[in-house]
């Protein structure tokens, strides 16, 4: 394979990496953050997804707007609010649950949007929606991608991502300083589910195609997978996530039984960090850095 | 009119089998306040067991015991080298874990024994780990599951099935059982002692882990028991048939009452026939979306469910 060929066939792959690396961010702020468990951010994703590809679709034609560069920022800006709104429509009820129940109840917020995404005509039913231009592309999902990471490490330091730090350590404690426990909570929600909405926005102008199967539950497990095993409590863990289970498939494609196996040993890993490394790979390869490195990157 | 009471006769079938998986739920979260996700795992599991058993030659109440007891072992080994070293590590760490179960018993039998329900075992490139495994397990030419009474109750309007009735009884049957163990004998007292007020059960000498272990067994050979229904219903059994079930069970627990055992079976009742409703009247493309909405209905007006009681939790 020729310099050029490698290339050509790792752009996909690398888009791909940088939109689960982006969504895997999102979620990382919800689980690793605040500590609560998401099984329904690839609703988000989707909401956004869609909500953005009927803009281009629909109502830019409508607004005269030609200009791919306006277009593609406004249409990420669309992806991101309507799954801010999405997030917020349900966390406002599910942030009463605990632990378990949240899980449970943004699986089947999930689930029931998938369901209506299957039925809504406009959008393409359970063919899809396709003949979405083509907007987004490599630069712009690695450029996003960075813009998102700086964002989130910025925002750890401010005093509302270190509210929903202290609620994640110990609620009791964080709300006997006066922090509102619940909007820390909910912030980090709808924050988490506008940045899954980019991802979705940038997905679907790369892809120029988005189906209800976004939606589904196998999609939310990889982000929880891709945030887990990467270690969620640090941002760089969750891109390392996301790398993981976006390269090992793509590296295994000329073994199929392994490539067909690797669901197996992505689970086995799920439980062994949970087990016994709780701040994921990334503190397993922290161990071998250089001192400095440490000091610098191995904070969180 | 018929036709609503056609369709709620042909959902308590369906509603028996979610009401069996949701005592497993129930019983787990009862003691544990877990959600075991990997439970409807383990109702896949236990209908391959089962099937394949059958498969074997063995008797079918036989292969049901065995499965029952197998997949309840296992369960409990489940429990004590995942499960348990999480205690006291908070809620976050065990679910993730039980999604991590989940995933990897859904993908290790369909690495095992394929994706295909009819061609099984399933023809797998040799020389792996999961070729090995494979290779433990005779081969078996042709999959027979036991026979489900065919005939009807035909009442002119109305008509059931033999089979759904006697799915039904099942259901009825082990629900009374269940209860009736928790009620009147040691071990079952002590599960309710410990769902109760663990601290106070341990201090009164309930042994706490064996306890624990009695509930995970349970809530495993119920789920076998399921998962036998389930496959002679369907006449099929795949690996993904777990996460849907288990998925749709969990709401049915939730729905009856989490913890309460009546409460799973009449939530999965429910559910089975609002279920069939949807499908009857045309809305099948919303089937799957039933039970969610009836679970976040649920959850934001009643989390207690129908039949539970309101707790409060101290701080």
């Amino acid at each position: 394979m020729t310099v050029q060929e490698f290339l050509q066939y790792s752009i996909l792959p690398l888009i791909f990496f940088g939109i689960t690396a982006i969504q895997a961010l999102g979620l990382q702020l919800i689980l690793g953050g605040a500590g609560l468990l998401s099984l329904g951010h690839a609703a988000f994703y989707a909401v956004g997804g869609y909500s953005a590809a009927a803009f281009t679709v629909y109502a830019a034609p409508a607004l005269g707007l030609t200009d791919p560069t306006l277009l593609m920022l406004l249409s990420l800006v669309v992806g991101a609010l309507s799954a801010l709104a999405a997030g917020f429509l349900v966390a406002v009820p599910c942030l009463r649950l605990q632990g378990d129940y949240l899980a449970m109840a943004t699986l089947g917020f999930a689930e029931i949007l998938g369901t209506a995404l299957k039925n809504i005509d406009a959008v393409g039913g359970t063919r899809g929606f396709g003949n979405i231009p083509k907007l987004s592309s490599l630069p712009w999902v690695f450029v996003t991608l960075a813009l998102v990471w700086w964002a989130l490490a910025r925002f750890r330091r401010t005093g509302l991502g270190m509210a929903i730090q202290a609620t994640r350590d110990d609620e009791i404690a964080a709300r006997s300083l006066g922090i509102s426990t619940y909007s820390a909570k909910l912030s980090a929600f709808v924050i988490g589910s506008a940045i899954a909405g980019i991802a979705g926005a940038l997905y679907v102008h790369a892809v120029q195609f988005i189906s209800p199967d976004e939606a589904d539950f196998s999609r939310s497990v990889i982000i929880v997978l891709a945030v887990v095993i990467g270690g969620m409590t640090s941002l760089s863990g969750s891109v390392l996530g996301a790398l993981i289970l976006v390269v090992v498939p793509e590296a295994l494609r000329h073994n199929d039984t392994l490539r067909e196996q690797r669901m197996i040993y992505f689970a086995l890993i799920v439980i062994f960090v949970m087990l016994f490394s709780p701040k994921g790979l990334q503190s397993l390869f922290m161990r071998f850095m250089p001192k400095a490195a440490q000091q610098r990157g191995g904070t969180r | 009119m018929f036709d609503l009471i056609q369709y709620i006769f042909d959902g308590l079938a369906v509603g028996s089998v979610y009401a069996l998986i949701a005592l497993g739920y129930s019983m787990v979260f009862g003691v544990l306040q877990l959600v075991n996700f990997a439970h409807g795992e383990l109702f896949m599991v236990g209908a391959y067991f089962v099937m394949y058993a059958i498969s074997l030659g063995l008797p079918w109440h036989l292969a049901l015991v065995v499965g029952m007891c197998c997949v309840g072992f296992f369960a409990v080994a489940m429990e004590r080298f995942c499960y348990k070293p999480l205690r006291g590590a908070g809620k976050l760490a065990p679910l993730i874990t039980a999604v991590g179960l989940s995933l990897l018993l859904q993908n290790l039998v369909q690495a095992i024994l394929g994706s295909n329900p009819q061609s099984y075992p399933a023809t797998l490139p040799d020389g792996t780990v999961f070729g090995f495994i494979k290779s433990l397990f005779p081969p078996v030419d042709q999959v027979t599951l036991p026979q489900l009474p065919e005939g009807l109750f035909d009442w002119g309007q109305i008509v059931v099935r033999h089979r759904d009735l006697l799915i039904f009884v099942v259901a009825i049957a082990v629900t009374l059982g269940l209860e009736l163990f928790l009620r009147k004998t040691r071990p079952g007292q002590g599960i309710r002692a410990l769902a109760l007020q663990p601290n106070a059960a341990r201090l009164v000498g309930v042994p706490f882990d064996r306890t624990i272990s009695l509930t995970f067994f349970i809530g495993a050979a119920l789920a076998v028991v399921a998962g036998l229904l389930q496959g002679m219903a369907d006449n099929q059994v795949t690996p993904y048939m777990g996460i849907s079930s288990g998925l749709k069970a969990f709401a049915a627990a939730v729905l009856g009452g989490i913890g309460v055992i009546p409460g799973a079976l009449l939530g999965g009742l429910v559910l089975g026939i609002a279920e069939r409703l949807l499908v009857g009247y045309d809305l099948s493309t919303y089937k799957d979306g039933a039970a969610f909405f009836i679970l976040i209905l649920v959850l934001l007006l009643r989390p207690q469910g129908l039949l539970g009681k309101a707790r409060m939790v101290k701080v």
